[in-house]
């Protein structure tokens, strides 16, 4: 894995050896799919990634990695 | 459901409601936020499907979360919906971004620079390190004339063995980005590498920061604009698409 980037290695690798800080992430099906989120609580996930969907669900603004989503509970 | 999927954008359900009176004339996306409470209200269908491609480029690596990522594994098989779709007819990308990992944004540019619909490329603000050779995969591109790139050598991290084998393996990388800039932009390798190897520019490295009017003299980019001019371009790439052969309409 080689970097490319201005920002300075130690400010973006900061932390990679932390596992307090690092993401703990659960894998979740809804809606026929398969996702990856992080639990923020409130029955809340963020979305880290679609592991199994349609080719479309990676079109919808909605399932992007970053949004929230409720958790089946 | 998709805004794109086959069956349409997300519809309200069908008929006035019982009691609605005047609202059931209302238009779909405010009868969405009445009756479903939505405050997310469908996507008005666009032929054109924009990406943005911010902060840092994440490769195989998961990076801490101080770090605003764009996830290569989310990018690839949107760009493969967005050829596949038959309701896009042009793509829009839109770069801010500082750089990242280079298998990732070398990927991201050749899946770009491989689409067989129309993709104009925008960079805003800056589009650093591996995002040049994504700045400039699309048929034809712009950056904003306060948008910088910075062209610098690709750098040396992890295990690192003082064999001149390291040496070659980081040319050889370094010839891949290159090999893709020169061959997609107007710029010449000597040119790009005068650039990238240039001293006393950079604070902390050696490489160039190009302000876009320069960027534009130097054949990196092709013109200096904004988000009106890229569309525009966009929208004449996708009308010149749809001319049928022998009326002057040529394929990008």
């Amino acid at each position: 894995m080689t970097f490319h980037t201005i920002l300075p290695l130690e400010i973006v690798l900061d932390g990679i050896d932390d596992p307090k800080r690092m993401r703990r992430t659960v894998e979740i099906r809804t809606g026929g799919m398969l996702l990856e989120v992080e639990p923020v609580g409130d029955g809340c996930g963020r979305i880290v990634r679609l592991l199994d969907c349609p080719l479309d669900a990676y079109l919808d603004p909605a399932l992007n990695p970053g949004n929230l989503i409720r958790m089946q509970p | 459901m998709s805004a794109y999927d086959m069956t349409g954008p997300v519809n309200p359900p069908e008929g006035p409601v019982p009691g609605d009176g005047e609202q059931g004339r209302a238009s779909g996306p405010v009868q969405a936020v009445q009756q479903l409470g939505q405050t997310t209200v469908p996507q008005t269908e666009s032929n054109i499907f924009c990406m943005t491609i911010i902060g840092q480029i994440e490769g195989h690596i998961v990076l801490p979360p101080q770090n605003k990522t764009t996830k290569y594994e989310h990018l690839i098989p949107q760009l493969a919906a967005a050829e596949q779709n038959p309701k896009i007819e042009g793509i829009l990308v839109v770069l801010n971004t500082v750089g990242g990992d280079v298998e990732a944004g070398l990927a991201i540019a050749e899946m770009i620079a491989s689409l067989t619909k129309p993709k104009v490329t925008l960079v805003l603000g800056g589009g650093h390190s591996i995002g040049v050779p994504i700045a400039v995969a699309g048929d034809r591109s712009f950056i904003a004339e306060t948008a910088t790139m910075t062209i610098h050598p690709i750098r040396l991290n992890g295990l690192v063995i003082g064999v001149p084998q390291t040496f070659e393996y980081l040319d050889k990388m370094q010839e891949r980005v290159v090999r893709f800039v020169t061959s997609h932009s107007g710029i010449s390798e000597a040119r790009f590498k005068e650039l990238m190897f240039k001293t006393g520019e950079l604070t902390r490295d050696i490489g160039t920061t190009v302000i876009g009017p320069d960027a534009v003299k130097d054949g990196l980019i092709d013109a200096v604009g904004g988000i009106g001019d890229a569309l525009a371009e966009l929208n004449r790439l996708i009308a010149q698409r749809k001319q049928p052969a022998g009326t002057g309409g040529a394929l990008q």
